[in-house]
């Protein structure tokens, strides 16, 4: 017996289940050894050839990315095959003499640099079966230099990978582009299954979605012999590919605001009022997000980003700008439901306003002359709108602006967008330990001054006046498919606010906008549109010591709006009605057909 | 005087068996190792921790197991809120879950304080109900025990660390006379409601349980290792390839092969002869372990011997049963033989602890 000096007064029974422990130890260790003498004596042999010729290689699988396609199904970026360059730590460090070789052959060849590729091969020692990937989308030509030299460059294979293509090279800032994951974004990403050499994405949709659009990484564990020939399949995983996004985009009607904006710079977007779907949106200058499939080539990155009009900003979420006389709609608003001013209320303008002995004018030299808030909006006069704006104070100006979702994110699931700035006097105080004077109401109260907005958020203006005061969050993904086109999830419309407007407010904004776009007087004449009624406000935010940006934003139908729109055009050096309202026009002439 | 006294009363058999299994593990180490500058330093601090752990061997053997179990719970709500913490606050990236602190000078792995922490608070439990326990709902408070840490570490997640838990809680039951099908029953539940648990799991928390159950469907992660693993045993034969000269090992084939892979050098270059010998010295510990248990004292030296030996019993099973591929990769570390700081310094407090109940019944 294992014991003999039982301690006498312990009851038997835990002697019994102590012995039984022991025999299960026993038993545990000794089928543990069984185990090791079946894998070490019995199949020993097949072991010991598999670790001679070593051995095995992991071949990688990359799942293919899913599709981004518009409202209408049509495909705006796809995948094609595209070969990568990979090498092996296990299979160069069989024959280390060759590691030094080996690479600086391998940076000749391709122009990569021995620094860089030796580097990958270091990392990529943690999972040496493994290849790192030193290019991605290899031309012809060096596939052909590679191949001939083959047998001098061990451990090297060529990896059947995937690359992105935009059979529409339409949204660029919109769609972003992927690429090989950084070491920063490993760092972040590696919990979430991301490993070395994978391709994600980095700006745009493609960077919000990564998750989504990925899939899961398949591969091959496969036994080659000496010389790197595959010898058999010990394990596979299948790839899985990522899920497709269904964008809010209109293809056609994004093509057009593109063409639109040509080579100015500046954005434009379109929204559906009724839900917060952006059926366009356009930032000038641009990028082709082709340049960044597969190898990236020489040149591309430091002239896009030496480029003094800054093509890498989407100017639609992340340009601020005054928003100038697009602004008045909000001071209307505010004025009217503070009370401050009544639908009858007239303003004299003379073309001059003098508050304290300082000067302020009006666009319109020669002045109004009496003149109530719709004619006001329609003509677009500043002095009616210093006027009101002194009556409605800066605080309500601030109040209604924030309630129309200027000041802060909109939330648009696209990444870095600005919130812009709302002043208000405690804000001047807090920041230039200056009070606020009259005359910054005055700038304010016509779009100027402090008062910062992205198009976006010009956009959402326009769409909530369309709509009777609702803030849909603008959002450029309405569904999820699965690669065989089955659905995932769909995104609802989201609610971000209200602006509580009266019918008669309501119906005086319209109808000054309306008139802008109709009458002979109108500042906005240019977005006319047959068949259709159309409200729009144009603005001209001056800009010194540069070119005047152009603005407007406008909707349509009037009675029933299907779509709001807003352009900004920087450095027009010409009105908001001149510049932008002909955009806006052509966008509405395609998008109901005309 | 006392203390004196209590060293000639040292189980020196339990101990030489312990320290053996610690040489053999820093030949390893260095086997290794020995080839990385960046590994180089391991047998050294290998040394430290054993150095460390000897020393907290000696603690543990002077002081009382009875006020160890008296403050049992206190050390168990603190290892519980430290669990919590990590949670919280321990997300890391180091190997995708939040397992360490880091204390400055060094890391500190609360999952290994808990198994020390649960053996504790069972045997308290236990020891002062061991009527109850033979009913059905007189389990449910010290299976709560268990649960509740269970389910930390499970949050963290270390798998590994969490079912060594499972055979430390039904060892101590069983011992103190809990009915072996009550177990049975709650442990068929438990596996019953796992569907309801997935239910709240989140998609990476998912996959991850599914490259445990199905290694094979994760070729490149989990599966990888077990393959390489699976060569460098099978390739050792039966006296190896000697010290230094396998292949696998030395080039790095087999990750974490100073860890949680230790064992698969020592069966490539020792072969099955030196497993043979390793794995006897392990059994000649466990079984001085288990006489240790039985010849306390009392309930409570007994129960806590028990709650060692399954613990360093389920580590060697799960350890050499996923480096020779019969089960999946967990992470769970060979006693005394895989390099780590936490992993040496726990084992020696329970050979402290072992070395304790010991003298005390000894002295009787």
């Amino acid at each position: 017996m294992l014991w003999e000096n039982l301690a006498p007064r312990k009851p038997q029974q835990y002697y019994i289940r102590l012995q039984r422990v022991a025999v299960g130890v026993t038993v545990a260790m000794a089928l543990l050894l069984l185990r090791l003498a079946w894998m070490q004596l019995w199949m020993g042999k097949e072991y010991r050839s598999q670790a001679e010729n070593n051995a095995t290689r992991t071949v990688p699988w990359r799942a293919p990315r899913g599709l981004l396609l518009d409202r209408h199904l049509r495909v705006l970026v796809s995948n094609q095959p595209a070969l990568s360059l990979g090498l092996t730590p296990a299979e160069l460090l069989r024959r280390p003499e060759m590691v030094d070789p080996v690479i600086q052959r391998l940076a000749s060849l391709t122009g990569l640099g021995a620094e860089e590729i030796h580097e990958k091969f270091v990392r990529q020692s943690k999972r040496p079966f493994a290849p790192a990937r030193l290019s991605q989308d290899l031309d012809r030509a060096m596939l052909g230099r590679l191949e001939e030299r083959r047998d001098q460059l061990p451990g090297m294979m060529v990896i059947a990978d995937s690359k992105r293509v935009y059979p529409l090279p339409l949204a660029a800032h919109v769609l972003g582009y992927v690429g090989e994951i950084s070491e920063k974004q490993l760092d972040a990403m590696e919990d979430q299954g991301y490993r070395m050499g994978d391709m994600v994405g980095q700006t745009g949709l493609e960077a919000v979605y990564d998750q989504v659009l990925k899939g899961e990484d398949g591969g091959r564990q496969v036994r080659i012999d000496a010389h790197g020939h595959e010898l058999s399949v010990l394990a596979e995983t299948q790839p899985r590919t990522g899920n497709s996004l269904v964008l809010t985009l209109d293809a056609a009607l994004q093509q057009v605001a593109e063409d639109q904006m040509g080579r100015n710079a500046g954005a434009i977007v379109a929204l559906d009022p009724r839900n917060g779907d952006v059926l366009a949106m356009v930032s000038k200058p641009d990028f082709q997000s082709s340049d960044f499939s597969g190898r990236v080539k020489h040149g591309v990155w430091s002239r896009l980003l030496q480029d003094e009009r800054t093509p890498f900003t989407n100017r639609a979420i992340q340009g601020v700008y005054p928003p100038g006389s697009v602004f008045k709609v909000v001071t209307a608003a505010a004025a009217l439901e503070t009370g401050a001013v009544t639908p009858q209320w007239r303003a004299e303008c003379y073309g001059i306003f003098y508050i304290a002995n300082w000067p302020y004018r009006c666009w319109k030299e020669t002045g109004h002359g009496a003149i109530a808030i719709e004619q006001a909006i329609t003509e677009s006069c500043d002095i009616y709108f210093y006027q009101a704006g002194l009556r409605t104070k800066v605080q309500a100006l601030h109040d209604y602006s924030v309630r129309f979702g200027l000041g802060r994110k909109t939330g648009v699931d696209l990444p870095g967008e600005k919130a812009g700035l709302v002043p208000d006097a405690a804000w001047k105080e807090n920041t230039q330990s200056m009070p606020w004077f009259p005359g910054n109401t005055i700038m304010m109260s016509i779009g100027q001054g402090y008062l910062q907005v992205t198009p976006l958020q010009m956009a959402t203006v326009a769409a909530a006046i369309a709509n009777g005061g609702t803030l849909w969050k603008p959002h450029l993904v309405s569904r999820v498919t699965s690669p065989e086109g089955e659905l995932v999830s769909e995104v609802k419309p989201q609610k971000m606010g209200q602006v509580a407007l009266s019918p008669e407010t309501l119906r005086l904004i319209q109808r000054g906008m309306t008139k802008a776009v109709d009458e002979r007087r109108g500042t906005a004449w240019r977005a006319r549109v047959e068949g259709v009624s159309v409200a729009g406000k144009t603005g001209t935010i001056q800009n010194p010591p540069f070119a005047d940006h152009a603005a407007f934003v406008a909707f349509a139908p009037v009675e029933n709006p299907q779509i709001a729109i807003a352009v900004l055009v920087e450095n027009a050096g010409s009105e908001g009605g001149v510049v932008a309202a002909p955009m806006a026009k052509a966008m509405l002439d395609a998008y109901f057909g005309k | 005087m006392r203390i004196w006294d209590s060293w000639r009363r040292f189980d020196l058999a339990l101990f030489g068996t312990a320290m053996l299994l610690a040489v053999v593990g820093l030949v390893l180490v260095y086997s290794a190792s020995h080839h990385s500058n960046a590994l180089g330093h391991l047998v050294w601090k290998q040394l430290l921790w054993l150095a460390m752990g000897t020393l907290m061997l000696s603690f543990f053997f002077i002081v009382d197991y009875q006020s160890l179990v008296h403050g049992a719970y206190l050390f168990y709500g603190a290892v519980l809120l430290l669990l919590v913490l990590l949670v919280l606050f321990g997300r890391q990236s180091t190997g995708g879950s939040a397992r360490w602190f880091n204390l400055g000078l060094f890391y500190v792995q609360p999952s290994e304080l808990a198994k020390l922490a649960l053996i504790l608070a069972m045997t308290r439990w236990v020891s002062e109900h061991d009527r109850e326990i033979k009913t059905f709902w007189g389990l449910l408070p010290p299976l709560g025990l268990m649960g509740l840490m269970m389910g930390l570490i499970l949050k963290q997640p270390d798998l590994g660390t969490a079912l060594v838990l499972f055979p430390v809680a039904f060892v101590i039951l069983l011992v103190a006379g809990a009915r072996l099908w009550h177990l049975g029953l709650i442990l068929f539940m438990g596996l019953a409601s796992t569907p309801l648990l997935w239910h709240f799991l989140k998609d990476y928390q998912r996959r991850r349980w599914i490259s445990f159950i199905q290694p094979e469907s994760d070729a490149l992660g989990a599966g990888y290792n077990a393959i390489q693993s699976g060569i460098a045993i099978g390739s050792g034969g039966f006296f190896g390839k000697g010290f230094l000269q396998g292949t696998q090992s030395q080039l790095n084939f087999v990750p974490m092969h100073h860890t949680d892979f230790i064992f698969s050098v020592l069966a490539e270059e020792w072969g099955w002869l030196g497993c043979a010998v390793v794995l006897g010295l392990y059994l000649a510990l466990l079984l001085q372990a288990v006489k240790i248990s039985v010849s306390s004292k009392d309930l409570r030296g007994t129960l806590l011997g028990s709650g060692v030996v399954a613990m360093l019993t389920t580590q060697v099973i799960f350890n050499v049963g996923m480096t020779s591929g019969v089960l999946p990769v967990t992470g769970i570390t060979l006693p005394l033989l895989s390099y780590g700081g936490s992993s040496v310094v726990t084992v020696m407090i329970c050979l402290g602890i072992l070395l304790n109940i010991r003298r005390e019944s000894s002295g009787a």
